[in-house]
């Protein structure tokens, strides 16, 4: 029996057919008719599992037996899979049609090259409307490359010549110029760079699961390259899975381009997530990975040392909420967008699709275009920290990048504010202790620290951290060893070991007819 | 399955000279019937054997010198024919396939391959599979040890990758580890959906081990088929086609699996075994009868104890291998007493009487091992049998698969286990130092074991079992498509291992049409397959159908902050039979009394007692039909979604030693239930005019119930247990709903079973696993099929009263049991008051018939019975047509 032959036995058994039809009819048409039928039923593919949980006469006996019909069915074994999409929420057609003027469909996907054409066979696949008749749109996309779509949109720095995007949420954020962009470069990457004025793009992509499975792909790739007047946004949307190789390419083109000019790749959480995942898919597709290995300036790392502990969470959206003052209306959520991805490779010319396709879209640019923001934010507060918190956590930011010079100058600035006793006390003794930690390391300033400490060991009698450093001090540099016994037995946890010790030197130095024993 | 003892390979019964002797004084002590406890029913003996060393193969290259000394240094100076035949075969790149028995050193066979190729090409790599993370750690141990002569490293660097494995483990076994232990279900979640991680692994794979290749078989086994295929697929892709090496027990037909279950064609069978043997002789004893009248026989697990005391007694290192956990339990607890020489009346705890001295002994050398148990407890008991501390334990099949004990003289079973392949597989435990192995096997008083006694040509004669898979089946088969899409687009032309391109084609692209992937054609104008959806496809797949929580038994220890002392684990389904409250939890032979069961948190809570007794649930299971998919109401036949119950209604207590009924208690517990499919078959009235008489009616039904049990499971390639039966009263018209009590493998048939049989029998054929597997459904699309093929099984048996593969055996008297000759029951156990009869009885108060009333019955009923079944199964498939 054929494989074919088994596969159209076991969906009769699934879906009873006329037996006629069944016999009659060749397996070409019977087995998606059986599907068809299995699929309007909703029994299908899915198994008993979603089938006898919903059977009334089984739930008035799961909820009698408490522990449940549903526990030992879900949790023993997952019920067999349905291959239903999960919908999209919030598609509130009202929205869509608002977003996409005149009632056009913002995103139109155009068989342009021979390969679609060649497809228009595939049921999935019919030509659409030509593009000449769509309603010039900034936000439209482009004709079909050949299994992905491309667009190119211009975010002027002049609040009015904005494309109308996310309910205007985006209309007065502030864009710092391209050479102001340069010229925060140096205090926000981790390492120095070479060039003094490199091209700075933006990158963020949309994949089409959260984790990074071997089957996680980017289906929506964005880059802002900061341009003169604004940021050029450029996004590429694949329409076609086979073709994700050919999308890669264009995008791969366009980045040794861009990398050709020096640039700096920006982006947030792409160190983790963004870069390797479009690494492992352009090794897949055989692509050279070169353009891709570029210095980085991931956002997340100093975010998080800058608001840490501050808002919810450290999410873009939240940060953009908090710190760039945006509102985004009817944002799509990042967890629904991998959703939109399968609908829209099946349903692609569903104008509900294309449209939820388009705020998709709109949020990858939206990412996009407050990245600079971000990064300028994160510019301020690092330079001109408007508190003793923010110098702290600047100088934190500094430290990572190992530019210690830089820290113990923005704290030696702040250093009367952390001693002046308004501050809270336990950023005074953050601060302190950072300061006198760096001092240390140099032997001239090594007094300096010890007097911080001291410092430290006034405002807050006890502390571990101080007294031990300060007995250290005292110790092995300044060799005053009953200031260092009195510091160490002052301490809220004095270490033992040194306290044995001190008293042991003590006694060696003392002369010996003071000695206990003579 | 592990090194051979060093410098022992070679000389045959050079190691204990005692024990021949030992050995030979308890065989003499086992023939004479042990004092009247037993009949000897059969003695099978085996010649011992000559080892056969040859060279090194060289033919593709020569055995890499620091791999020659480190094997010498463990007294391996050179192979046995059949390890060199596999070497050479793995060396030159053909796929290997091992079937020899225990001890036959198949390890080496994967050992020398792998680790010449590393020494060879640093960067190859091997993937080696086990069906447990025990026998997995075992055997990387093993592979750790072959280390050059005073090295402290091993010559190659191998790692585990399982459920156990710590994150930063598991990144050092996918970066640099030469080989990695796994196992099936770890490379279908961990190592597939991620292959981009493993690329390392995979592109330079140059060894694919199979070990335990026979436990992949039925379901299970087509799971792991297909989580092979994936493999292959994706091997291709980075690059690599590993050489397999497969290793089996003895099944009949391990070529067949092999490229069943890994889609490969041309696999070189190594199944002569080289390796030295003594002489083996397997005893089969029957329980001496007691009562002549009735027929009853001693209690297999009482004879089973003066067998195994005969060993203990001769000093010789045994394995008593019981059929449950509890008969392990029970067991130990008398050995113990007779190791520690424990008189009547006296008891085993502390000041109970026995000397403390000697009970502390019997307590070292006697030891219990089963599933349950904790993981260090278990390692600690492997120990003690590797290092002779032990000398007789008894355990479950736990100890049946190839984890390395060191040597044991003799093998005692407890009841027959059930397949010829797993008694060849229990008793080869015996005799790994190629000095002379005894197995004795007490059978039970089940029918089958009966029927053994019978004719024990049963499970000499006949080759082992056939292992089979079926990977094709669209139930499992249609989800790992989906996987394998999901880790790499599926191309059609590409084909799949054992499916050629020309039939995955149209399957593809009808599954595309019904949604399940999407399809494309790509720039170069062929087609590909997608995977849709965001999450990970191999997470809804389970390779084996249980994954609910198990139950931890705690010790109360009040005072305590935590919980209370871990003692052991119970396996979910078995939580009700075992830690119901009031039951007795043994462990090692120390009793606990269940105190309390959580049942949400999974948690039973004991006490240490001082029992007399022990316990043991009683357990109904039953199946209905509760949504028909395909009804034929008219013929009363069809498949639908089933709801199979199992309730544990109560207990009883037996006292220990004389396992006399001292108590009963109520048990209330949810019942544990299962979804599945179903297909059944109703028997119409015009079927039944063939056949009468309510009494053989009843019996030809139950024989139609087990043939098509059986013939579906060889049709189906599943294993039995992946299957479950039931006959019940036709549901009738539209009734669809009622419940039918299932007819178990083994034991007694209930009276409401035989009730109902004989009215307007209904046969439910289910799918025993949560979901179903798409047997049931492929049952009943067979239909006329299904039933030609019992019927020719049934004609070609050559057996003249039915057997275990054809009818069945002799179930049960109950009242009208079709007993072909005097076969000695037990007393049933005490029906609970829930069967259709009981009722009745109990409405009429009619006198119940003697439990024990024997049951002589005329041999010609066997031959009616014959005819009978016959004539139903004709009437079932002419009405399918």
């Amino acid at each position: 029996m054929s494989l074919r032959e088994r596969f159209a036995l076991h969906g009769r058994g699934v879906v009873e057919l006329p037996r006629e039809t069944a016999k009659d009819t060749p397996p070409t048409q019977t087995l998606p008719a059986v599907q068809a039928e299995a699929a309007r039923s909703g029994a299908g593919r899915s198994g008993p599992a979603e089938r006898l949980v919903v059977a009334p006469e089984l739930r008035a006996r799961g909820t009698a037996y408490g522990h449940g019909v549903y526990r030992l069915f879900v949790r023993g074994r997952a019920p067999r899979e349905s291959f239903e999409l999960p919908r999209v929420s919030g598609v509130d057609p009202s929205i869509a049609s608002s977003q996409a003027p005149r009632g056009e469909v913002a995103v139109s996907r155009v068989a342009a090259s021979p390969v679609a054409a060649s497809t228009a066979t595939s049921p999935t696949r019919a030509p659409e409307m030509p593009p000449a008749t769509v309603v010039p749109d900034p936000l439209a996309f482009g004709p079909d490359l050949g299994g992905y779509l491309r667009r190119v949109v211009h975010w002027p720095h002049a609040h009015a010549a904005r494309p109308a995007l996310l309910g205007g949420a985006l209309a007065r954020i502030e864009l710092p110029a391209l050479g102001a962009c340069q010229a925060m470069l140096p205090r926000l990457l981790a390492r120095p760079i070479a060039s003094t004025h490199p091209q700075l793009v933006f990158l963020d992509v949309e994949t089409t699961a959260l984790d990074r499975g071997a089957g996680a792909l980017a289906f929506m790739v964005g880059l802002a390259v900061l341009v003169d007047g604004g940021v050029s946004v450029e996004q590429w949307i694949l329409t076609r899975l086979s073709c994700e190789a050919a999308m890669l390419t264009d995008l791969l083109a366009r980045l040794t381009a861009l990398a050709g000019a020096g640039a700096v790749l920006g982006s947030f959480n792409g160190a983790s997530f963004d870069l390797p995942l479009l690494r492992t898919r352009m090794r897949r597709a055989g692509l050279c990975v070169a353009a891709l290995e570029r210095p980085h300036l991931d956002l997340l790392p100093p975010a998080r040392r800058m608001w840490r502990g501050h808002g919810s969470d450290c999410r873009l959206v939240t940060l953009e909420r908090t710190q760039l003052a945006v509102r985004r209306v009817h944002d799509i959520e990042g967890h629904e967008i991998p959703a939109v991805f399968w609908a829209w490779l099946r349903r692609p010319d569903d104008p509900e699709v294309q449209a939820v396709m388009r705020r998709v879209a709109d949020h990858n640019l939206a990412d996009l275009v407050t990245l600079p923001a971000l990064a300028a934010a994160l510019y301020a507060r690092i330079t001109a920290p408007p508190d003793l918190d923010t110098a702290i956590r600047a100088a934190e930011h500094h430290l990572a990048a190992g530019r210690r010079g830089e820290a113990l100058a923005l704290l030696e600035r702040w250093q009367a504010a952390a001693i002046r006793p308004g501050a809270p006390p336990a950023q005074r003794r953050r601060a302190l202790l950072l300061t006198a930690e760096l001092l240390r390391r140099d032997p001239g300033s090594r007094a300096r620290a010890a007097q911080i400490w001291a410092e430290v060991c006034r405002i807050s009698p006890g502390d571990p951290t101080a007294h031990e450093a300060l007995a250290k001090h005292l110790e092995h540099h300044a060799g005053d060893l009953a200031a260092a016994l009195e510091v160490t037995r002052s301490s809220a946890a004095p270490c033992p070991r040194r306290l044995v010790r001190l008293q042991r030197k003590l006694i060696a130095r003392l002369p010996l007819a003071a000695a206990p024993h003579a | 399955m592990s090194w051979s003892a060093p410098g022992v390979a070679s000389v045959p019964g050079a190691v204990a000279p005692g024990t021949d002797v030992r050995l030979a004084a308890i065989e003499a002590e086992l023939l004479a019937g042990l004092n009247g406890a037993a009949e000897v029913v059969a003695v099978h003996r085996v010649p011992a054997r000559n080892g056969e060393l040859v060279a090194w193969p060289s033919a593709v290259t020569p055995i890499d010198a620091r791999l020659r000394a480190a094997l010498a240094s463990r007294g391996i100076e050179r192979p046995y024919a059949h390890q060199a035949a596999a070497i050479e075969a793995a060396l030159a790149g053909r796929d290997v396939v091992l079937a020899t028995a225990t001890a036959s050193g198949k390890s080496l066979c994967f050992q020398v391959p792998i680790v010449q190729a590393v020494l060879s090409d640093p960067r190859a790599r091997a993937l080696l599979l086990f069906p447990t993370k025990a026998l997995a750690r075992d055997q990387l141990r093993a592979l750790r040890d072959v280390k050059e002569p005073g090295a402290s490293e091993g010559l190659i660097g191998c790692g585990a990758y399982d459920g156990d494995t710590p994150p930063d483990e598991r990144r050092a076994a996918r970066a640099r580890a030469s080989a990695i232990a796994t196992n099936p279900d770890m490379l279908h979640r961990g190592i597939l959906p991620h292959h981009d991680r493993w690329s390392a692994l995979l592109a330079n794979l140059r060894y694919v081990v199979i070990d335990e290749l026979h436990t992949y078989r039925g379901v299970f086994g087509s799971h792991v088929a297909n989580v092979l295929r994936r493999l292959w697929r994706v091997c291709a892709y980075h690059g690599s086609r590993p050489t397999i090496i497969a290793c089996s027990a003895t099944i009949a037909n391990p070529c067949e699996l092999a490229t069943m279950l890994t889609g490969r064609p041309d696999f070189t069978l190594v199944d002569r075994d080289a390796s030295p043997a003594g002489p083996r002789t397997f005893v089969v004893l029957n329980p001496a009868v007691v009562d002549p009248l009735t027929g009853v026989r001693r209690d297999y697990l009482k004879v089973t104890r003066a067998a195994t005391g005969a060993f203990r007694r001769g000093k010789v290192a045994t394995l008593a291998f019981c059929r449950t956990r509890k008969a392990v339990e029970l067991l130990t607890r008398y050995l113990r007493e007779d190791e520690a020489g424990m008189l009547p009346g006296q008891s085993l705890h502390p000041g109970g009487g026995v000397d403390p001295v000697a009970l502390a002994r019997a307590e070292k050398r006697i030891r219990g091992y089963r599933g349950g148990y904790l993981p260090e407890h278990r390692r600690e008991v492997e120990q003690a049998l590797h290092s002779g501390e032990a000398q007789v334990v008894a355990t479950t099949h736990a100890l049946e698969l190839g984890m390395d004990i060191g040597g044991l003289d003799a093998v005692v079973l407890a009841g027959y286990p059930g397949t010829r392949a797993a008694t060849m597989q229990r008793s080869g435990r015996a005799g790994r130092r190629q000095t002379a192995a005894l197995t004795a096997m007490v059978l039970s008083s089940d029918p089958l074991d009966q029927c053994l006694a019978a004719d024990p040509g049963f499970l000499f004669d006949e080759p082992p079992e056939h292992a089979r898979v079926d990977p094709d089946n669209p139930e499992l088969l249609i989800p790992h498509l989906r996987c394998a899409a999901y880790e790499l687009p599926l191309c059609a032309e590409e084909g799949l291992a054992g499916v050629p391109p020309e039939e995955l084609a149209p399957v593809l692209e009808d599954l595309a049409a019904a949604g399940v992937l999407h399809g494309e054609t790509d720039p170069e104008g062929r087609r590909r397959f997608f995977a849709l959806g965001d999450a990970f496809p191999a997470d809804k797949v389970d390779l084996r159908s249980s994954m609910e929580e198990n139950f931890t038994v705690l010790e109360q220890a009040p005072g305590l902050a935590s919980d209370g002392r871990l003692l052991a684990e119970v396996d979910f389904e078995d939580g009700p039979l075992y830690l119901h409250p009031g039951a007795i939890y043994p462990i090692e032979g120390q009793t606990f009394e269940v105190v309390r069961l959580d049942w949400n948190e999974r948690k039973a809570y004991v006490r240490a007692v001082e029992a007399t007794y022990y316990t043991e649930a009683v357990c109904q299971l039953k199946v209905r039909v509760v949504a028909p998919i395909a009804v034929d109401e008219a013929r009363g036949r069809g498949l639908g979604y089933a709801h199979l119950v199992r309730s544990v209604p109560g207990f009883k207590k037996l006292r220990f030693r004389s396992h006399e009924n001292v108590g009963f208690g109520p048990i209330n517990l949810p019942d544990l239930e299962l979804h599945t499919l179903a297909a059944y078959w109703t028997l119409s009235t015009a079927v039944l005019a063939h056949v009468v008489d309510p009494g053989r009616r009843a019996a030809a039904a139950l024989a139609v119930g087990h043939a098509l049990h059986h013939g579906a499971a060889m049709l189906l390639m599943c294993e039995l247990s992946d299957l479950g039966h039931a006959v019940a009263a036709s549901p009738g018209r539209g009734a669809a709903g009622q419940w039918a009590p299932v007819v178990g493998g083994r034991g007694r048939v209930s009276q409401e079973v035989l009730a109902q049989a004989s009215a307007l029998p209904c046969i439910y054929l289910y799918d025993n696993m949560p979901g179903g597997a798409g047997l049931a459904t492929q049952a009943h699309a067979l239909g006329p099929l299904l039933f030609e093929r019992v019927i020719r099984i049934l004609e070609g048996c050559s057996c003249k009263r039915g057997c275990p593969t054809c009818l069945g055996v002799p179930r049960t008297p109950a009242s009208q049991a079709p007993m072909a000759e005097l076969i000695a029951l037990e007393a049933p156990p005490p029906t609970p008051s829930f069967g259709l009869l009981a009722r009745l009885r109990a409405v009429q108060s009619a006198p119940q018939p003697a439990p024990q009333a024997p049951m002589l019955r005329p041999i010609e009923l066997r031959a009616e019975l014959r005819s009978d079944a016959l004539h139903l199964l004709q009437a079932l498939r002419e009405a399918s047509t």
